[in-house]
């Protein structure tokens, strides 16, 4: 899908920090932002600039172009002012009044030219304003020197033309006193002629007049006039003539002169309208420009934004990829470490905060790796210890078992043994009895009356000895009875002894077949069956037995141990208060305020030191000469089977001691029980 | 995962979809606009084109190309069209209203004051010869004379003994018409050595042929004589070949070049007559031979 461009990009962008990536991507929007702005800025301003030369550089040259067209028409209307109206007004008023107006005019003209170059560097237009000066300047020039020619050419009474006025006049007045009327006629005919050309202004007019004056003189020539009247007349036609040349000559240079003023006064306006047409078209130029501008603003607008914005995305997509495919890469690895895959390694090589990630994370997953191989290790090591452990634990719960049966076997056997031993002495006593027994005295009395069978009353009567026989019998009944008696005695003690035997072995065997069976029992019978247990013990060293047995509830446990747990303890009471002088065993049930069982054996013996009340449960410790330091051991393995506990405490030694066996708060097995 | 992965990427795309959505939005909205504007205002010039038609005169029609020339040059938008068709042309398109200005080389009838005339110029024709002809001056006779045949050698007009070489100008052309109307001839029936094309093979023609003669506008032999060829312009009838003689109407062989509307112009159209008859003018007319009013 993504090209090779992309790709490499892409490449490229990958290898980039997190931290760079967001930097650079920011950045580059931040600087298209700033270049749009810019520019936009610029083309604004390049724009306003634009418009503001646009209104103060086009628009017043064409304004002062258009001024300066008006100037040049209101220049040839005072020109056409003064020719209408010199005659009417007088050369000079004409002139003062008309030719002056024209001067402002083209000082105006000369003054918008300068405001012009000023205005512009162009040199074209430079060049225009130039020829339009030199032009007003050729034509206020020439209109002026026209002016004098038509000044000197005048009119009516002024000028060459009042010259040869007066000439004529003159003329005509000498002929009308010298009453020559051929010559007038020619004269009037001249004026004619004249008039005509100064109507008409045509040169073949003017030719004509000549002719008219060439006749005239002629014919004054030819007249009978006194010679002084022709010579005066000769010279008056002939100074006509020559201010009548004077004249055609100069009408007619003010004809080309005019021509030529005109010709360059017409001259002006093209460049004027060239110079407007130049500001218009810039000005159009300008209002192009700033459309230019603003479109170039828009398109720059157009293209940089969604450039700015496609990069943006791209970017954003390249960033959010980054981060989602890292997320997700250290979701995924996360999620298979937690399955147990710690095997699983992240593969991202990219050099941003993700590489970090996957390096640390990597690193972990290796570290988790070697612990949990060293766990497993160890562990199987455990399971296998403990299985052992377990071996042994069942081995040393059936040696306490056994070690408990064997307790309560030894109590039961040292007791038996007790008991026996009164049995033994009261067997011996009766055989000592028997063996000294006056008994065989009755044989002897047998064997006496027998032999005196014969004289049995002689000898009843006369023999001492018979007659000593019947108070002997008496004494030997009573000596009889009184053995029978002592005899029976002792019998009933082997009996009531061998009974006791019976009883003790009865209640060892009651406990032999209840091993692991968990029943309810009552905590004050197992007591009694402990003591009695230890009864001949107890009795043989004359243990006081106190009894404080609050009514408890039942307990489920195993019986055994709790019998192999109280003998223990008695018996070890027992011991403790061997050399003591007080002998007192108490012994008490009650609850505990949080609900449990406590079962309490308090002896007034030897107590024990405080050095030792923490090892006393310790396997091998003893304060007996021939113990083994078993059996509070096993005893408290026993408590904590059933889930009880057994404490000891003590004032020190010589102080007695307390055991407690305390059965925690009841479980519902017992409540139900 | 992998779904979870998918769902980033897919919200992912979402987002930046959106933004792109966004992005395309504002630039649609932006653009049509945009474009619009471009459109209305590049499309304006082209509704601001104006044309001005003008038909008429062939003569006139060289003078008028050539001060529409000059008038674009203040007006870039405005079009002048022109057609030729002779002055009956002109007077006919002016009436109907098929162009805004009819070109009329000559002043109007009676029967054509209904429409208005503005003169921009004078047209004139006269005849050249070489400078070593002695003849200054040649009245209408002699001139319809030479033109006709009837009159074949320059000593008939008091010149020198020598065959008259006269020539004709191009029919259509602007000084063959008044020539030849002037004479109230038909240009074909002229019976001549030969046609000169332009201005500079007339001229050309009787720098070589002393006894040549040949006719051209009155503003093109000033032109010529002033740069020095060895011609000279004759009187005609007495009347000297000049500009000012046909400015001021004496010179006979001379017409008005005139430009007629059927209204009282306004607009463009009164835009250009008014350039035509102001100074802007009068140089164009003189580049066109002929002859300006300068007032």
């Amino acid at each position: 899908m993504m090209k090779t461009l992309p790709r490499r990009i892409n490449e490229r962008f990958n290898k980039l920090s997190l931290r760079a990536k967001l930097t650079f991507g920011f950045l580059l929007v931040l600087s298209s932002t700033v270049i749009v702005g810019a520019t936009s800025l610029f083309i604004v301003n390049r724009g306003a600039a634009a418009i503001e030369r646009l209104l103060d550089t086009e628009t017043r040259i064409a304004d002062i172009s258009r001024q300066s067209e008006v100037a040049v028409r209101l220049t040839r209307q005072n020109e056409k002012d003064f020719l209408l109206q010199y005659r009417v007004l007088g050369f000079d008023e004409a002139k003062a009044r008309y030719a002056t107006l024209l001067k402002v005019e083209v000082a105006e003209i000369h003054q918008n030219m300068d405001a012009i170059r000023q205005l512009v560097a162009d040199e074209s237009v430079i060049s225009e304003t130039r020829t339009v000066d030199q032009a007003i300047d050729q034509f206020e020039m020439k209109f002026l020197a026209t002016t004098e020619l038509i000044k000197q050419r005048g009119f009516f009474d002024v000028g060459a033309e009042g010259q040869f006025r007066r000439k004529i006049q003159q003329v005509e007045a000498i002929l009308t006193q010298q009453h020559a009327p051929n010559l007038l006629v020619d004269m009037l005919t001249l004026r004619r002629r004249e008039k005509n050309f100064l109507l008409r202004d045509r040169r073949e007019g003017a030719v004509a007049v000549k002719e008219s004056a060439i006749e005239l003189q002629h014919r004054i020539a030819g007249s009978d006039l006194q010679p002084d009247v022709k010579e005066a007349l000769r010279r008056l036609v002939s100074d006509y003539q020559a201010l009548f040349e004077e004249y055609v000559q100069l009408d007619d240079k003010i004809t080309t002169e005019t021509e030529i003023y005109r010709t360059v006064i017409h001259s002006v306006e093209p460049p004027l309208g060239q110079v407007r047409a130049w500001a218009l078209q810039r000005a159009e130029a300008s209002r192009e420009q700033v459309l230019q501008s603003s479109r170039t603003n828009g398109r720059i607008v157009f293209v940089t934004v969604p450039i700015a914005t496609v990069l943006g995305l791209l970017l954003t997509f390249f960033i959010s990829r980054s981060i989602a495919g890292g997320v997700n890469e250290v979701m995924v690895f996360a999620g298979r470490l937690a399955q147990g895959d710690l095997g699983a390694r992240m593969k991202r090589a990219s050099h941003d905060e993700f590489g970090a990630i996957a390096t640390a994370l990597n690193r972990l997953a290796e570290q988790l790796q070697k612990n949990r191989d060293a766990l497993l290790a160890e562990n199987t090591e455990r399971k296998r210890a403990e299985a052992e452990l377990e071996m042994i634990h069942k081995q040393l719960v059936n040696a306490s078992r056994r070690a408990g049966m064997a307790e309560v076997a030894t109590g039961v056997l040292h007791n038996v043994g007790n008991v026996l031993n009164s049995v033994n002495v009261s067997t011996a006593i009766v055989v000592e009895q028997l063996q000294k027994s006056r008994i065989s005295r009755l044989t002897e009395v047998a064997k006496l009356l027998a032999d005196h069978a014969a004289n049995l009353p002689e000898f009843l009567t006369i023999d001492e000895r018979g007659r000593n026989l019947p108070e002997f019998l008496a004494q030997l009944a009573a000596h009889l009875n009184r053995e029978t008696r002592e005899m029976a005695e002792e019998m009933r003690a082997v009996s009531e002894n061998v009974e006791h035997i019976k009883g003790i072995v009865h209640t060892q065997q009651s406990y032999a077949g209840s091993f692991g069976v968990l029943e309810p029992i009552d905590l004050r019978e197992s007591i009694e069956d402990a003591l009695r247990i230890n009864s001949a013990a107890l009795n043989r060293h004359e243990v006081d037995i106190v009894r404080k047995l609050e009514a408890i509830p039942a307990v489920v446990v195993d019986k055994h141990k709790v019998l192999q747990i109280l003998v223990n303890l008695i018996s070890n009471a027992k011991y403790a208060m061997s050399d003591s002088p007080v002998k007192t065993l108490t012994l008490r049930t009650c609850l505990s305020s949080d609900g449990g069982i406590q079962l309490s054996i308090h002896d007034t013996g030897s107590g024990i030191a405080a050095e030792n009340i923490t090892r006393i449960f310790a396997h091998g410790f003893t304060t007996k000469r021939d113990g083994h330091g078993f059996g509070l051991h096993s005893s408290a393995l026993a408590a904590k089977e059933m889930n009880a506990m057994l404490i000891a405490s003590s004032d020190g030694a010589g102080q007695g001691a307390v055991f407690t066996l305390v059965f925690p708060p009841a479980v519902p097995e017992r409540v139900a029980a | 995962m992998m779904l979870s992965q998918k769902a980033i990427v897919a919200g992912t795309s979402k987002i930046c979809g959106l933004i792109a959505l966004l992005g395309i939005t504002l630039f649609a909205g932006g653009c049509p606009d945009e474009t619009g504007k471009q459109k209305e205002r590049r499309s304006s010039p082209a509704a601001h084109h104006q044309t001005i038609r003008l038909a008429g005169s062939s003569t006139m029609a060289p003078l008028v190309e050539a001060l529409g020339r000059r008038f674009q040059t203040l007006h870039p938008e405005v079009v002048i069209q022109v057609e030729m068709g002779g002055s009956s042309r002109g007077i006919q398109a002016a009436r109907d209203g098929s162009c805004n200005i009819g070109m009329v080389g000559r002043p109007l009838n009676d029967d054509e004051r209904d429409l208005i005339g503005f003169p921009i110029a004078r047209d004139g024709v006269c005849l050249i010869v070489h400078k070593d002809n002695p003849i200054t001056s040649l009245s209408f006779e002699q001139v319809l004379g030479i033109y006709t045949g009837k009159i074949k050698n320059w000593k008939e007009v008091g010149g020198n003994d020598a065959t008259i070489r006269a020539l004709n100008r191009q029919e259509g052309r602007a000084q063959s018409e008044l020539f030849s109307q002037f004479f109230k001839m038909k240009s074909e029936d002229f019976k001549t050595a030969g046609v000169a094309g332009d201005n500079e093979e007339g001229v050309k023609d009787v720098v070589e042929n002393p006894n040549a003669i040949v006719y051209m506008s009155i503003g093109e032999a000033e032109i010529r004589i002033g740069q020095g060829n060895p011609v000279k312009s004759l009187l005609m009838d007495g009347i000297a070949a000049t500009s000012r003689n046909v400015r001021n109407g004496y010179f006979p062989i001379q017409r008005p070049l005139m430009l007629v509307t059927r209204t009282l112009p306004s607009g463009l159209t009164k835009a250009f007559i008014d350039f035509a008859l102001s100074p802007n003018a009068t140089a164009v007319i003189r580049e066109c031979s002929f002859v300006p009013y300068l007032d």
